[in-house]
């Protein structure tokens, strides 16, 4: 019996002797993410997770620095040359991974694979006002727009922007996703799919070599299992890192926690079309019922702010001053009343679960709010997949609850979106929509700023929606290294770096 | 013998055609693909372009007959996330699971046995109540929160084995086998106490003892030989319950295997994915079956012409 404990013992050992081994390589950082893209080719890529990881291998035309400030990516600089062109003035010597040189012909030809007709990119529908590339000399391109869009050197940043190394791109054809090019900071080195992605850093970067010379991303969905590995050291950095286990990294002087305020609003859409949310009192009522910021403190451990519309705090033209509804249940009941509901009325509420982000928690406590003020809420929960077809049928309940993020950081199409008219979304109000006209076209900032202000006035003031709040985006880090995320929370791993 | 197999594989292509007719049916009413598949800014219109290519707007009865013919020669169509072809996508992460599968399944046999037979030598003691308390534990522990408990102690707390993946070779297997077979450890360890009870009663246990064998001698050639054989059968038709909780227990060791791709899939609603991982499964759970139902026949005679 002895011998066996003995054997056990031993064998034990060897195994916690190579776990050792393999989590101490050196210059390795290892950064554990909740999902891995479904490709790395820019043009098929699902997702803002698959999105948002394409910056590491590829270069847009423009770029966005920590703040989230637009600046010069492949693109040294910019101009309008007529109301719906564009003129990019293209960076000299820079060259793909694979050796071949970028220039104006290989931004014509990105541009146009993204907009195939037959096949257009799974995100054509960002950059989709481009109705034309021309190619002016070998580093300067112009862009032509359906109409007048003051958004595109924002949309062909990192995101939707990525540029393709036009012989390669044709001759790797289905298996481009799985061995990229591009002109970024790190070189796809090892694809394992669902167990490892390894980047290898790209020495020749126009930007200068990243200080980090490899990194190792490892896919770990279960939220309980990252921190975990994050805790036992396996790993350097965590994406996702979910608000109740704050405490947990902080509580541990090697690890810490970084934070971003997310541009992602939560809301809840108001059907205005039908009875009573026709009556907006009764809209009114609905938002001055809620405690944003109990919502915040009790799921999101305090990190997050109201918000007043869909907004958020970090896009252009954010208006302060327009504040979010405060909590006020006396008011609304008042309102209520006032609207002939004194005793309340019933209505149906659509929310889910499976997304991103977390909707179901918020939407029940939301719900207990409007329970308060005497409406009888019936609540129908979801499968994400099953609300988006309903959604998509037009067919959401008069109350339903959805988020967007700024991926532009500049936020009219965000309320074009919200007013679309289709697969409920349901915002109407010509006042706004005339103004999101104009700000289109409006090519002087600070009369855009005002323009966003008027908008931002009006929305909060129709109550078709009530908005919510932004929540922090967390990751967990090591002290091993240095990392602070991005305004616009692209995962970015070029300025990461090992503490010495 | 063979005109039995015969018609035990003819009802296993029956069952595997039902199966391929749920799967397709549930797929296609749990939602769409192409809504999920786009940015939250496409338009109704970008979406209806998009269900066209994917040939979603076919009727159903197109689809499933279009699905079907390409099915039998091995064609599951390409993945609509990862773009490339399902079978083979899938096929790479069978050694995973199959590695997960084993192990789990021996490891609970080496446990279960010895513990089966103790329980029952030990019948009515404080032991057998004990081993009987341990086992229905395995069964009645949600795996998930297991799986959990011992990433936190062995990994985190003591650092002994990898949390997640499978990476580290041999230690990355030890907590996810360790949790599967937390659960097929308690149903193995009552059937070896059952049967071994069962057959130690038996008449010819009775000679044997009464012609002067030990106790050992007893207990092992003529008990427990005897007493494994529906052990054996629970332990084949087990494999096909690991890929069942491999749905889980990949999901939290985030172990690259079937049950983890398969998971992936149907959120992201990757129809042809979702179709060839649940049709390799019934596959895989009815050549289990069948293979069983003849090693048993070989092992007992009387069930051959049953």
């Amino acid at each position: 019996m002895r011998s066996i404990v003995n054997l056990a013992a031993r064998l034990l050992l060897i195994l916690a002797t190579t776990v050792a081994v393999s989590s101490a390589l050196g210059q390795t950082v290892t950064i554990a993410v909740k999902a891995e893209p479904n490709t790395l080719d820019p043009h098929k890529v699902v997702g803002r997770q698959s999105e948002a990881f394409l910056a590491n291998i590829f270069d847009g035309l423009t770029a966005r620095d920590a703040a989230g400030t637009l600046v010069p990516g492949l693109a040294e600089s910019w101009e309008q040359v007529g109301d719906t062109t564009w003129r990019f003035h293209l960076r000299h010597g820079v060259a793909f991974q694979n050796g071949e040189a970028f220039d104006s012909e290989s931004v014509r030809f990105t541009l146009e694979r993204a907009g195939d007709p037959d096949s257009p990119a799974t995100t054509w529908s960002q950059i989709n006002t481009i109705t034309g590339v021309d190619v002016v000399d070998a580093y300067t391109v112009d862009i032509h727009t359906v109409s007048p869009d003051v958004l595109l050197p924002a949309r062909l940043a990192e995101l939707f922007g990525p540029m393709l190394p036009p012989v390669y791109t044709v001759e790797a054809g289905d298996d481009f996703g799985t061995h990229p090019v591009g002109t970024g900071p790190f070189v796809l080195k090892e694809w394992v799919k669902n167990e490892r992605l390894v980047l290898a850093a790209n020495e020749d970067y126009w930007r200068g070599a990243p200080s980090v010379k490899e990194i190792v991303v490892r896919p770990i969905a279960e939220d309980a299992t990252r921190v975990a590995a994050l805790i036992a050291g396996e790993v350097d950095l965590i994406e996702g890192l979910p608000h109740v286990m704050v405490d947990m990294i902080d509580s541990r002087p090697e690890l810490r926690v970084e934070r971003v305020s997310a541009s992602r609003v939560f809301y809840i859409s108001i059907d205005a079309s039908v009875k009573p949310l026709d009556d907006v009192r009764v809209r009114q009522a609905l938002n001055y019922a809620i405690d944003r910021q109990a919502i915040i403190d009790r799921l999101f451990g305090g990190l997050g702010r109201p918000a007043a519309t869909i907004i958020s705090a970090q896009a252009f033209g954010f208006d302060p001053s327009v504040e979010p509804y405060p909590y006020d249940p006396e008011k609304a009941k008042a309102l209520l009343a006032e609207a002939g509901y004194p005793n309340g009325f019933s209505i149906e509420f659509d929310y889910f679960s499976g997304s991103v982000a977390d909707h179901y928690a918020l939407s029940q406590a939301v719900a207990g709010y409007w329970t308060q003020i005497g409406i009888d809420v019936k609540e129908n929960a979801y499968e994400l997949g099953v609300f988006q077809e309903k959604r998509g049928a037009n067919k959401a309940a008069p109350l339903y609850v959805y988020s967007l993020g700024d991926v532009f950081l500049e936020p009219f199409w965000l309320v074009e979106w919200l007013a679309a008219g289709d697969m409920s979304r349901r915002y109407s109000n010509p006042e706004v929509n005339a103004l999101i006209q104009e700000i289109r076209s409006t090519f002087d900032a600070s009369r855009r700023a005002e323009l966003y202000s008027e908008v931002q006035r009006l929305m909060k003031e129709d109550a078709q929606h009530a908005f919510l709040f932004q929540v922090d985006t967390l990751w967990g880090a090591s002290d091993r290294v240095n990392f602070t995320l991005r305004a616009d929370e692209v995962p970015w791993f070029y300025p990461l770096s090992l503490a010495d | 013998m063979l005109s039995y197999l015969a018609r035990r594989l003819l009802t296993g292509l029956l069952v595997v055609f039902g199966v391929t007719v749920m799967v397709f049916g549930l797929t296609r009413v749990a939602g769409d693909p192409a809504a999920l598949m786009l940015p939250p800014s496409a338009s109704a219109a970008d979406i209806a372009a998009m269900r066209e290519r994917l040939g979603l707007d076919d009727p159903l009865p197109v689809q499933y007959f279009r699905f079907l013919g390409s099915a039998v020669r091995g064609d599951f169509g390409k993945s609509l996330r990862h773009g490339e072809s399902a079978l083979p996508l899938l096929v790479a992460r069978l050694p995973a699971t199959f590695e997960l599968g084993m192990a789990a399944v021996a490891l609970a046999l080496v446990v279960a046995i010895p513990l089966g037979v103790v329980a029952a030598l030990t019948r009515g003691t404080v032991v057998d109540v004990g081993l009987l308390g341990v086992a229905v534990l395995g069964q009645a522990v949600p795996n998930f929160w297991l799986a959990i408990l011992l990433i936190n102690v062995f990994s985190v707390g003591l650092g002994w084995f990898p949390t997640a993946g499978r990476t580290a070779g041999l230690a990355s297997l030890v907590l996810p086998a360790v949790t599967t077979a937390m659960y097929l450890v308690g149903t193995q360890l009552r059937l070896v106490r059952g049967t071994l009870l069962e057959v130690l009663n038996q008449d010819y246990m009775r000679t044997a003892r009464s012609k002067g064998l030990g106790r050992t001698t007893l207990l092992i050639k003529h008990g427990l030989r005897n007493a494994l054989i529906p052990v054996i059968t629970i332990a084949g038709v087990q494999l096909g319950h690991v890929l069942g909780q491999a749905v889980v227990i990949e999901t939290v060791f985030q172990w690259p295997g079937l049950g983890l791709f398969t998971v992936q899939a149907i959120t992201g609603r990757d129809f042809p994915v979702t179709q060839a991982a649940v049709t390799l499964m019934a596959v895989f759970v009815v050549g289990i079956n069948i293979i069983v139902d003849a090693l048993y026949g070989l092992l007992d005679p009387t069930i051959r012409t049953a």
